[in-house]
């Protein structure tokens, strides 16, 4: 079973992100549920989606203390939802902060948000996803970006093929700009993921409850 | 993969958000007719059966309110065609007259009637559990546990209803409703939207009919309760001493729980699809020498209750736990579910082991008007207004994404309560108090409950200001058609100064809200008009929704060009990022605005609030092709 948090600002582009992996898992023929955020939240609101993958899920929502990798489109959001790391959830975070709509609101310095994260976890990765997304000509690519880069943790862990994520990706449409955008973030995951990340993963997707 | 595009397979396994496969559910059930008014969390099932009507040859249609939209689908009922109405657990508060009266005289097409709770309130004013309604009205309530239920459900319920000629209620939960699950397709039979209308007097409830329909009713609420028993939503599970209830959503968690504590063979498990009528008979079996039982739901205890009836009813004494054990207030969780069986089981039960709370702490980020919303230029040119020439107000607010102007700096909400209560309560205040009353109302909500409290303030000549924001459609819910928008085809457009004209409101001004000046002249004279006058003034500010024009600025492949801040002109005042708060615009380190272009929509309304005009696009570009999406 695994249980993956998506979090992030409305806008971003979450669902679809989440929606593919989705997809991909029940192509697999994994029972799959994605519980999404709706409504009033969207609105430039905090946003989290919840995908479980595996035979035995059977609730929306994954255990408090079971999410076992969380990708994360923003860093605010990314250390709001620190508090469902276990200390070897897998984290991928955005190198990008979005300023909450609120006057003369003050935000941490990113050093001192990343120091954060690195203390709830041993699986932390940061990625340009924003950035690279923006140097391939699209301001609102850097999920794509942020999947390439989940898809090689999937891979690796041999729980989703790269194949199947990029043929599901390229169903969007602007297939040339969505398979550059996927392999800047895959290609980026391919010499930062440690092996100690892998097995995590493969372990977790081995048993029933956490690794 | 669309909804309209599934509608070609039968066969294989698809993963459909919960209201979509409530859709397809009941299309595969031989759905006819369909309407519905748009509340979080459920839109997406009207708003799926709009994209396949045509195809299909079904009516679907977004109704001006639930209330009209369930006498819609009753009538349709009543015509022996199969119907559905869907709505959020609010909007069954709106539609209870008619609602209350379908169990009296019964309908002759299936009749499914959704209600979409929202427990934990993510998108709602209160967590109320519409399953009371069942009880209250004697309409069976079905509740599923997840997408590929809510699909098989969906569709037995037109044979159910068909069968008692009686309506249903589907009830779902937020977690039911937005949550995607894997749902095998079934085929689609013929669907017929043309029925015929017997005449029976069953229909007139003249006291006379309405008693004889009581009787009617009471009788079959027993047969219901006995059918309910021998339904596939309502089993029993595994074996053991003591007894667990889960209904609807709660049957996933307690699952998963059991197998957690590894005891999912010693405990009896009865999974409740239909918590009114309770399953009496099934739980009669399920109870027999178990020593205790738990019950697992959301929200209210209404199997709880019914629970300890029914075994006061058989004569037997055992325990019964369950909201002392799981606790009323917001959704079910894994902590709330797990604690509550450990307890009940006398088993150990250790705290989730998660990260300790950040050492740094982070701003919260509540929903806001997104880039380009032409609400926001309003609420600053408000705020700047009665900030300046101290009026004493009242901002009587409403439901809609004007709603987000409760928030800082614009805090234009004093209060809002329910769809058209700020013209209702601020009516009230208007006799009661001396400030100016200002009524914030979008154009849908205008629609759906505005116009009778716009005519009693009318007829009783009060004197409030009534600000209706139409962005010609209803945003925040999904934008969903309303009267207010320019659509060719089948619906007419329906203008609201013609219809507050028609009235005879005397006072009747449109407004740009992206033209802050114009805002402020004319707030300002509806303020002196009522006093004088001593009646209501409206004021229709209009321009589109932002993601409205957007998404057809993309289609027509027009290019937007954001806009960008000159250092040096930017003298770092924060007018625009703190006062007019777009959420493009940061400050940087310096103070110095920066508009990020990964945000900015390249709406210009932020050019106007510079006092230093320090904002401009970056590149020249066409404004007048830009500026059509927008009007």
């Amino acid at each position: 079973m695994l249980n993956v948090l998506i979090s992030g600002v409305g806008g971003q582009g979450l669902l679809t992100l989440s929606r593919i992996l989705g997809q991909a898992a029940l192509s697999k023929g994994f029972k799959t549920y994605i519980a999404e955020t709706h409504g009033m939240s969207q609105r430039g609101g905090s946003v989290s989606v919840f995908l479980r993958i595996g035979e035995d899920v059977m609730a929306p929502l994954p255990p408090e203390d079971d999410v076992n990798l969380h990708i994360s489109m923003e860093l605010i959001e990314a250390v709001r939802y620190s508090i469902t790391h276990n200390e070897r959830t897998v984290v991928v975070v955005n190198n990008k902060v979005i300023r909450p709509s609120l006057p003369g609101v003050r935000i941490p310095s990113i050093d001192d948000m990343l120091e954060a994260l690195k203390k709830s976890t041993r699986n932390l990765y940061v990625t340009d996803a924003s950035d690279a997304s923006l140097r391939l000509g699209s301001t609102i690519g850097a999920n794509i970006v942020m999947l390439g880069f989940v898809t090689y943790l999937l891979d690796k862990s041999s729980i989703l093929s790269k194949d199947l994520v990029l043929g599901k990706v390229l169903e969007l449409g602007s297939r040339e700009l969505n398979a550059r955008l996927f392999e800047a973030g895959y290609l980026d995951a391919t010499g930062k993921v440690t092996q100690e990340t892998i097995d995590y993963l493969v372990n977790v997707m081995k048993n029933a409850g956490s690794g | 993969m669309s909804f309209r595009s599934s509608i070609r397979l039968q066969g294989g396994k698809y993963l459909l958000l919960g209201n979509e496969a409530i859709a397809r559910g009941a299309l595969e059930g031989g759905l006819g007719f369909a309407a519905a008014y748009p509340g979080t969390p459920s839109s997406e099932i009207l708003e799926s059966l709009m994209t396949v009507r045509d195809v299909l040859g079904i009516h679907a249609e977004w109704s001006v309110n639930e209330k009209v939209a369930f006498e819609a689908a009753y009538g349709a009922s009543l015509a022996g065609v199969n119907a559905l109405t869907a709505m959020k657990h609010v909007g069954m508060n709106v539609a209870a007259d008619p609602l209350m009266s379908s169990a009296y005289t019964g309908v002759e097409g299936g009749f499914v009637v959704v209600t979409a709770d929202d427990p934990s309130m993510h998108s709602s004013q209160n967590e109320q559990d519409n399953r009371w309604y069942g009880i209250h009205a004697y309409i069976p309530v079905f509740e599923p546990f997840d997408a590929g239920e809510a699909k098989e459900m969906t569709k037995y319920l037109f044979e159910f209803s068909r069968r008692f000629k009686h309506p249903v209620i589907l009830r779902t939960t937020t977690r039911v409703s937005h949550t995607r699950g894997v749902v095998e397709l079934g085929p689609i039979p013929d669907l017929k939207r043309a029925g015929k209308f017997v005449k029976e007097d069953r229909y007139v409830v003249m006291p006379a009919n309405a008693r004889v329909n009581r009787v009617r009713l009471l009788s079959k609420w027993g047969e219901i309760s006995e059918a309910v028993n021998d339904i596939p939503f309502n089993r029993i599970e595994g074996d053991g001493e003591v007894l667990v209830i889960s209904s609807g959503n709660a049957y996933g968690y307690v699952v998963e729980s059991l197998k957690r504590f590894n005891v999912r063979e010693k405990v009896r498990h009865l999974k409740v699809g239909t918590p009114v009528p309770l399953p009496r008979r099934l739980l009669s079996n399920a109870v027999k020498d178990v020593s205790k039982i738990l019950v697992v739901e959301e929200l209210d205890p209404v199997v709880e209750v019914e629970v300890k009836a029914a075994l006061h009813d058989m004569g037997l004494n055992a325990v019964v736990r369950g909201k002392d054990l799981v606790g009323y207030e917001f959704e079910l969780n894994h902590v709330r579910v797990r604690r509550a069986i450990a307890k009940f089981l006398g088993l150990e039960y250790v705290e989730p082991q998660v990260a300790a709370k950040s050492q740094v702490s982070v701003p919260a980020r509540p929903p806001t008007f997104c880039p380009g919303c032409p609400y926001r230029p309003l609420f600053f040119e408000l705020r700047r207004l009665v900030n300046q020439e101290r009026i004493p107000y009242v901002a009587s607010g409403d439901i809609g994404c004007y709603s987000l102007s409760y928030n800082p700096p614009y805090r234009m909400q004093d209060v809002m309560i329910e769809m058209g209560s700020s013209i209702g309560v601020g009516y009230g205040l208007s006799i009661t108090t001396n400030d100016n009353v200002i009524a914030i109302i979008g154009d849908s909500t205008f629609y759906h409950a505005g116009l009778p409290p716009l005519v009693n303030a009318l007829w009783h000549r009060r004197p409030m200001v009534v600000l209706i924001l139409d962005n010609e459609v209803t945003a925040m819910t999904g934008h969903q058609p309303a009267p207010s928008t320019r659509r060719e085809g089948e619906t007419c457009h329906i203008p609201i100064e013609s219809i507050v004209s028609g009235f005879g409101v005397k006072f009747v001004e449109v407004v740009d809200p992206y033209d802050v000046k114009a805002v402020h002249e004319i707030v300002r004279k509806a303020i002196s008009y009522v006093r004088e006058a001593r009646e209501p003034a409206v004021i229709i500010a209009r321009r589109r929704c932002a993601l409205e024009v957007m998404r057809d600025l993309r289609r027509a492949g027009v290019e937007v060009v954001p806009y960008t801040v000159l250092e040096d002109k930017c003298v770092g005042c924060g007018i625009c990022y703190d006062w007019f708060l777009c959420p493009a615009i940061t400050p940087k380190e310096s103070k110095k605005a920066y508009i990020d272009p990964e945000l900015c929509v390249g709406c210009s309304a932020c050019v106007q609030v510079c006092p230093t005009k320090a904002i401009v696009p970056l590149k020249e570009y066409n404004k007048d092709e830009v500026e059509r999406f927008w009007r």
